[in-house]
């Protein structure tokens, strides 16, 4: 649930990468946030137990326009990914404005992106969210490994209603702009 | 009327009509769980864990359901107004993919130990090389069973093979270790 700022006149939206550990949420994020620029970026958090993370950075990116004399500004956070962290996975979720699932494409993931995805529709509807109507994109990290799913079978799998979908390499940043100016274009259109 | 899965508390609508005076049992579509259903004027559906009645001749689940806590009955043939599988009430109870207990308890095994493979590729290489996975694996193994047992139940957990087909196809690599 997006949160207005009048004394900034900002807008501040979350955004949250979800899926599979290992599956590439926590470089997207450091990717995004070694690009955009120091004097819009807060600082990269990171909360991390002995044995899962949570990284959590915001900005105010400087070409997306304002609604109504307001500015927009994300807060980014990825969840841990491993099936037995849920309590945290769906806590971060609470409040959420818009979702990045970052599948792992390599085939013996396949059951984990999976699972990750249905466990993301269970959290959320708990909270009374409904991801078809939030905004939602996915991307399809690691298709420069050798043993990747085809991307119409991972659609197949886990895009049955044709959300916006981006191939990945997040370690070269490729797709992972792409990934979080359509999410949040839809973000911008849901407040607007 | 609006009926509780005891163990998901997802809550169905369900046409009170359809509910016979003696109960029926019905299979939650979001979990799987196996659990009666009364009609209105008899209270709500039974506490989680209750025993259901042995005989009650109320319709078979639409598949075989490993599901906790007793086994559904042998496939009788099925009495008037079988009760469908609820189906989860908005907002936001879209089941995705696959709701079926069995797809859902043999993916989340795979889920589960594919994690583990993938967080600790030397060490799975290692166990193979030298065959210590068991002993290599232990503390994951055990909280990755407990997970899953918390997830699907332990019958389910217990009576079905997905766990240990998971440990020997993945984490084995397709050896019988486990």
């Amino acid at each position: 649930m997006s949160m207005i700022n009048y004394a900034s006149r900002e807008i501040n939206c979350k955004i949250v990468y979800y899926g599979p550990g290992l599956g590439g949420k926590t470089t997207n994020l450091e990717y995004i946030y070694n690009k955009v620029a120091p004097s819009t970026r807060g600082k990269l958090i990171s909360l991390a137990t002995e044995t899962e993370r949570t990284l959590f950075f915001d900005f105010l990116p400087v070409d997306l326009g304002t609604i109504r004399g307001f500015k927009t500004r994300f807060h980014l956070y990825t969840v841990p990914g491993q099936v037995y962290y849920n309590a945290s996975r769906k806590l971060i979720l609470k409040g959420v404005d818009g979702v990045v699932f970052v599948a792992d494409s390599q085939v013996e993931r396949l059951d984990a992106n999976i699972e990750a995805m249905h466990n993301l529709y269970e959290n959320l509807a708990e909270y009374g969210y409904d991801l078809r109507q939030i905004p939602f994109v996915i991307q399809y990290n690691k298709r420069d490994l050798p043993n990747v799913s085809p991307v119409d079978e991972l659609d197949r799998h886990l895009n049955p209603d044709r959300v916006p979908a981006y191939e990945g390499v997040a370690t070269k940043g490729v797709g992972v702009f792409d990934t979080l100016k359509a999410v949040a274009k839809l973000v911008i259109k849901s407040l607007g | 009327m609006n009926v509780a899965c005891p163990q998901c508390k997802t809550v169905f609508r369900v046409d009170p009509r359809k509910v016979p005076t003696e109960g029926v049992r019905a299979r939650c579509s979001v979990c799987g769980g196996v659990f009666e259903v009364v009609s209105e004027g008899q209270g709500p559906a039974a506490a989680a864990g209750a025993p259901l009645p042995a005989a009650s001749g109320g319709p078979a689940p639409s598949r075989p359901a490993p599901a906790p806590p007793p086994r559904p009955e042998p496939a009788a043939p099925a009495p008037p107004q079988p009760q469908p599988a609820p189906q989860p009430q908005a907002p936001g109870g879209r089941p995705f993919g696959q709701p079926d207990p069995d797809a859902r308890a043999r993916r989340l095994a795979r889920a589960l130990i594919s994690d583990v493979a993938a967080y600790h590729p030397e060490r799975q290489e290692t166990g193979l090389r030298e065959g210590r996975l068991k002993e290599l694996f232990q503390e994951e193994l055990k909280k990755s069973w407990q997970e899953y047992v918390e997830q699907v139940g332990l019958d389910v957990a217990r009576s079905t093979p997905y766990f240990r087909d998971a440990l020997n196809e993945i984490l084995a690599k397709g050896k019988k270790v486990f």
